[in-house]
C-alpha cells in the first residue's frame, strides 16, 4: 500500500495541476478508461470543494490523500468548507433525468456516475469525500 | 481567449475555444467570449474541439448557455471530439443536444446545408 498526501490552495485555476499530477499516479493501477472516469470525478469534486465549500477559508488548503493498494485506488479529499448535508450523495439525480438544457447541476451525478464507490462526510468544520477505484489492471 | 479560425460567406464560424482544458477555472470566460460574438450576429456557430483534451461540467454549462442564448435564430454543433470529450458528451446525453462532426469543413457543410 503506498499513501501520498497533496495539497492545493482552493482556486479553480489550480485544480488541473492536481487532476493531472493524481492521473499520473493512478497509471500503475487503472485503464485508460477508468483514468478518464477518474479525472471526471475528481475535477467535478475540486470545483465542488473550491465553489461551494471554500470560499470563507482560503488560507486553507483542500487536502487531496491518494491511497493506492492492489486492488483499488482511494481519492480522500478534505476541504475546510462548511459541511454539505450528510445525504449530499443520495438523491443525486441519474445523469438521464437531468434536463438536457440545465446550465449547471451535473457535477454530483457525474462524480457518483464515475466512482464504483463513494463516501462522504460531513466533520466538523470540513467535509470527507472519498472517491474509490477498482483496480482493473492486475485482474 | 476563443480563437475564429474561419468564417464562411454564409456567415459561418469555425471558433476554437482556445484551450486544452475547458473546465471550472475557464468556462465563464469561454462563455462570455462566444457571447460577445453571438451579440456581434455571429449566430451560426461550430466549435471545433481539435486542441480540447478534457470538458467538464462547467464547460458543458457554458455550451447549453450559449445555445439558449442562440436560440431558433442560429445554430451550433461542435466538431474534432477526442475520445473523452465525446464521452462526456454522451454520458451527458450532450450528444443528443449538440450535432458532432468529425472536423470543421463537415460541420460547416452540414451548416450551410441547413439554409
Amino acid at each position: 500500500m503506498s499513501t501520498t498526501v497533496l495539497e492545493m490552495p482552493p482556486r479553480l485555476d489550480e485544480i488541473d495541476g492536481m487532476v493531472l499530477s493524481i492521473k499520473d499516479t493512478a497509471r500503475t493501477c487503472l485503464s485508460e478508461e477508468k483514468i478518464a472516469s477518474l479525472e471526471v470525478a475528481l475535477s467535478e469534486a475540486l470545483a465542488n470543494a473550491v465553489k461551494h465549500g471554500l470560499s470563507p477559508n482560503l488560507d486553507v488548503p483542500i487536502k487531496v490523500t491518494v491511497v493506492q493498494t492492489d486492488k483499488e485506488l482511494k481519492l480522500q479529499i478534505v476541504d475546510a468548507g462548511e459541511p454539505g448535508p450528510v445525504n449530499l450523495f443520495e438523491d443525486v439525480k441519474d445523469l438521464d433525468d437531468i434536463d438536457p438544457m440545465a446550465e449547471s447541476g451535473r457535477g454530483l451525478s457525474l462524480i457518483r456516475f464515475c466512482v464504483d464507490r463513494l463516501h462522504f462526510e460531513p466533520q466538523g468544520n470540513r467535509n470527507f469525500l472519498e472517491l474509490v477505484f477498482t483496480s482493473d489492471l492486475n485482474a | 481567449m476563443i480563437r475564429m479560425t474561419e468564417e464562411t460567406n454564409e456567415g459561418i464560424c469555425v471558433v476554437s475555444p482556445g484551450t486544452e482544458r475547458l473546465t471550472a477555472a475557464n468556462a465563464s470566460m469561454f462563455k462570455e467570449e462566444m457571447l460577445a460574438l453571438v451579440d456581434d450576429g455571429k449566430d451560426r456557430l461550430v466549435i471545433d474541439f481539435s486542441d480540447v483534451t478534457f470538458l467538464d461540467s462547467s464547460g458543458l454549462g457554458a455550451l447549453v448557455g450559449l445555445l439558449k442564448r442562440v436560440g431558433n435564430r442560429g445554430d451550433i454543433v461542435v466538431c474534432t471530439l477526442a475520445d473523452n470529450v465525446q464521452q462526456m458528451f454522451r454520458i451527458t446525453r450532450m450528444n443528443k443536444v449538440f450535432a458532432s462532426y468529425a472536423d470543421a469543413a463537415s460541420a460547416v457543410r452540414a451548416l450551410k446545408e441547413r439554409v
